[in-house]
């Protein structure tokens, strides 16, 4: 039973993880708070970001911080699922009796860096899908539990393509968000210099312990999502699809899947923990929409004309929110479907909009 | 979860006072009314317009039909645009409420309003928190000033087709009236010649301008009055009365005026020419002449020049002070001046040359100048042709004209020589004119009776008689038979009068 206690407690935890996150990385808040409504929310998180940008700090960060054990799993074209999941290995009792002992691979854990994820092959990377789906491993017929919270935070380079084997979007579906990496700007750069020229060491402490961070996520769970907001959640998903009732001009322009229903579900579990994050017992619009492109990026696959006419997804994302509006109007909805006729979203309007607790953009 | 729609229907009261909705709620419901009216009546100007239209090219009067129409379109529309276009609900209230920066706090707390979970009664605390923070004027009436211009442009619109279309209807329906001086009808043209002759009389009497200024307006009224009687009788009445005040009035203003003759008198030199003239006799002016002359003759040369100096000026005086003019006696006094300068002698004893002759054309024209009719005597005749006229149009026989040659149905015709009854015949020798001048034009009538023949013209039994006559006619207690044989009356009167001074 939740108690009003747990909400303050929510509160301090928050403040305390992204004060000592903020101890070892620069920047890079939109990474860190979507790392962290994911891990409250019990999802996985897929990295895209070219090497060097903290990736790997990050998971290690969260590890310490969440005080939750951390593997590292190396993805190349070479790993095989049993280097992933773990294998049965014949080894001899006290009698000598030879027998099959299960020898737990490094996805039993709590936290897994799935380093670039896109290197090994399909049948390694779909040793994942079970994993992040069910938080179990089936090895020989027997399925084993992994410990919760369990938490998958895969990476993979978006420029070095030759040899990669692109995600497929069954394990795509998996990452409740894909979290693009960007380069850090001077004064961050400046910033991380000067900490790594004191120490290399990291030195966020642990503020949260398992047993904490699932009473988090069940306080998140509770948070009150209005019929208006669910209502513009289940149409914004829906508006990805371009055969859809209520698909937009822009996805029926540019899109040649959507997101599935997950995404819909991903929105809402993530926009809870965003609102309660923010001080706020209910869902907004705009913690959907904050959340949308994290939740949709990679669910949504453009058409050949998006590709060509080098519409983003995030951009399609965007398109799609103007012509729904912030609500469910109807009368709003139409009135925006004339926005469409330039798909290209303007950067620096975007930069204008209201930042969040870190600063961010996305949020509305 | 608790269906929207039956908590709405059941809760909304309580909530809107539980959590301070109300007064937003209200304001849009005040908004909405507003929006749907202004909404309804452009609707109803839109209706009105299309129709008015029609009725233009249809040259219909349908001003109440589009007047209803529009009224019934703006009301059933206003009832529709508040029903679905601006409808108000709770939910509404709390989504404007949230739109202002709330953050679908107020959704929340009334999705959950009976929600007994902590996370619920926490959300609906800091919704509540939030919203008394709000002022109730934050929620903006929106789209007012586009409904307000264009009721404004679609109002002026309407009340141009509409006034156009109305116009052009009551065009055909009552085309404008030409006014054609040919159809007037006979009683028309005979009232307008009775007032244009009381004009006449004013014009032509030798009164001052505002008196003049004050009776066209006292005709001009008359001629106001006229158009609101019903019968002919009325009207004649009416300018009856009219004239006789016009009468009175010059006759008070003449009261006051001196003649020539008066202002001889007023002097020393002429004042034996005056009484002279007033006798109006020939042979007394012929005396005074001839005494006069051989008076002159006895004085000395300077006397004489003073005499006559002296008389001069006093007749260029008498001729100046006169407020009534006579121009024709004006010249024979300066002729009679004339007259005796040319007697003065060059030399001391010359014989003067025998004026007789010039004497008497001089008393002859003086005669005729004095003879001369008055203004007075002008207006009575006047007044007579005017009647005469009314009796000929009333008893419906040709006009009696008396100059009418070609009358030869008229007794009295004065330039019939075959009339063995015609008084004023050139060849009676029983003519009483004396010498036989004048015997050319109709006989003045002087002393005319009037109506009854009996009563004279300006003896104030006739002015009672009048005012008799005036009530008659407007309590319609004569009839136009009564009313002929009352002007035969006269009529005969006149005749009586006119041929009894004949024959003398």
């Amino acid at each position: 039973m939740i108690k009003e206690e747990n909400l303050k407690q929510f509160e301090q935890l928050i403040k305390n993880i992204f004060k000592e996150i903020g101890k070892d990385l620069i920047g890079q808040e939109e990474v860190v708070e979507g790392a962290v409504i994911a891990m409250i929310a019990g999802g996985n998180v897929l990295l895209e970001g070219v090497p060097g940008v903290g990736k790997t700090r990050l998971v290690r960060t969260l590890g310490r911080v969440f005080d939750l054990p951390f593997s590292r799993i190396q993805f190349t074209p070479d790993l095989m699922p049993a280097d992933v999941t773990g294998t049965n290995i014949i080894v001899k009792d006290d009698k000598g009796n030879s027998k099959f002992e299960f020898q737990p691979g490094p996805i039993f854990s709590n936290i897994i860096l799935a380093d670039e994820i896109n290197r090994a092959t399909p049948k390694t990377q779909s040793a994942l899908l079970e994993a992040m789906q069910e938080h179990t491993v089936t090895v020989m017929g027997v399925s084993r539990n992994l410990d919760e919270p369990f938490f998958v935070l895969a990476t993979q380079n978006p420029i070095e393509q030759d040899g990669t084997y692109p995600l497929p979007e069954a394990q795509m579906d998996r990452f409740m968000f894909k979290l693009i990496v960007t380069y850090p700007n001077l004064e961050e750069l400046g910033r991380i210099v000067n900490i790594t020229q004191i120490t290399m060491d990291e030195t966020a402490a642990t503020v949260c312990n398992a047993k904490q961070l699932l009473l988090m996520r069940s306080v998140a769970k509770e948070i009150r999502v209005a019929n208006d907001v669910l209502d513009y959640t289940m149409r914004l998903t829906l508006a990805t699809h371009p055969s859809s009732e209520v698909a937009t001009q822009a996805s029926k322009r540019y899109v040649r899947y959507g997101a599935s229903p997950r995404a819909a579900q991903a929105l809402i579990t993530a926009a809870k923990v965003r609102a309660l994050m923010d001080g706020r017992y209910n869902v907004s619009y705009g913690d959907i929409n904050s959340l949308s492109k994290m939740v949709l990026r990679h669910r949504i696959k453009p058409n050949f004309e998006a590709i060509t006419e080098g519409i983003t997804t995030d951009a399609i994302i965007d398109l799609i929110i103007q012509e729904l509006g912030k609500t469910t109007d109807s009368k709003l909805t139409k009135a925006s479907l004339d926005v469409s006729e330039n798909p290209k979203i303007d950067n620096e309007e975007q930069d204008e909009k209201p930042k969040g607790r870190f600063g961010k953009k996305n949020r509305k | 979860m608790l269906s929207i729609s039956t908590f709405y229907l059941l809760k909304s009261e309580d909530y809107m006072k539980d959590y301070g909705l109300d007064k937003f709620h209200k304001r849009l419901i005040k908004e909405a009314r507003i929006k749907s009216v202004m909404s309804g009546a452009i609707i109803g100007l839109l209706a009105m317009i299309p129709l008015s239209i029609i009725f233009y090219f249809t040259k219909f009067n349908g001003l109440w039909i589009s007047l209803v129409v529009g009224l019934f379109t703006t009301s059933l529309a206003t009832f529709l645009f508040r029903k679905y276009t601006y409808k108000t609900s709770l939910k509404i209230t709390a989504r404007k409420l949230d739109a202002l920066g709330l953050e679908e706090r107020v959704v929340t707390m009334l999705d959950y309003a009976d929600d007994d979970h902590m996370i619920s009664k926490v959300q609906r605390k800091t919704a509540e928190e939030k919203l008394v923070k709000v002022p109730t004027k934050s929620l903006k009436f929106t789209k007012l000033v586009k409904l307000t211009v264009t009721l404004s442009i679609l109002l002026v619109l309407a009340i141009l087709s509409l006034t156009i279309s109305t116009v052009e209807a009551h065009q055909k329906d009552n085309p404008p009236i030409i006014q054609i001086p040919d159809e007037k009808s006979e009683e028309d043209k005979l009232i307008e010649k009775m007032i244009e002759d009381l004009r006449r009389i004013v014009n032509q009497a030798n009164i001052s301008q505002s008196l003049k200024d004050d009776l066209h307006m006292l005709i001009d009224d008359l001629e106001e009055k006229i158009k609101l009687d019903d019968t002919l009788n009325k009207k004649i009445a009416r300018i009856e009365e009219t004239r006789r005040l016009i009468l009175e009035r010059i006759a008070l203003e003449q009261a006051d005026k001196t003649t020539l003759i008066d202002e001889l008198i007023t002097h020393e030199s002429t004042h034996e020419l005056g009484v002279s003239l007033e006798t109006k006799d020939e042979t007394v002016i012929s005396n005074y002449i001839n005494e006069l002359i051989d008076n002159f003759l006895t004085l000395s040369i300077e006397e004489m020049k003073s005499f006559v100096e002296e008389f001069e000026m006093d007749i260029e005086t008498s001729i100046e002070d006169s407020d009534i003019k006579n121009p024709s006696l004006e010249q024979n006094l300066r002729d009679l001046v004339e007259l005796l300068k040319s007697l003065i002698p060059i030399v001391e004893g010359d014989i003067p040359e025998d004026v007789s002759d010039e004497v008497d054309e001089l008393v002859e024209d003086i005669m005729e100048s004095i003879g001369q009719e008055t203004p007075e005597d002008e207006l009575e005749e006047d007044i007579d042709e005017i009647i005469q006229d009314v009796i000929d149009e009333l008893v419906g026989d040709d006009p009696v004209d008396p100059e009418d040659p070609k009358d030869p149905e008229d007794p009295k015709d004065p330039e019939d020589p075959k009339d063995p009854e015609d008084p004023k015949d050139p060849e009676d020798p029983g003519d009483g004119s004396g010498d036989g001048e004048g015997d050319d034009e109709p006989l003045p009538i002087e002393n005319p009776k009037i109506i009854d023949g009996q009563t004279d013209f300006d003896s104030e039994a006739y002015l009672a008689m009048l005012e008799q006559l005036l009530e008659l006619f407007e309590s319609n207690q004569i009839t136009d038979e009564e009313l002929i044989e009352m002007i035969n009356n006269y009529m005969r009167s006149i005749e009586i009068k006119q041929n009894g001074e004949n024959n003398d």
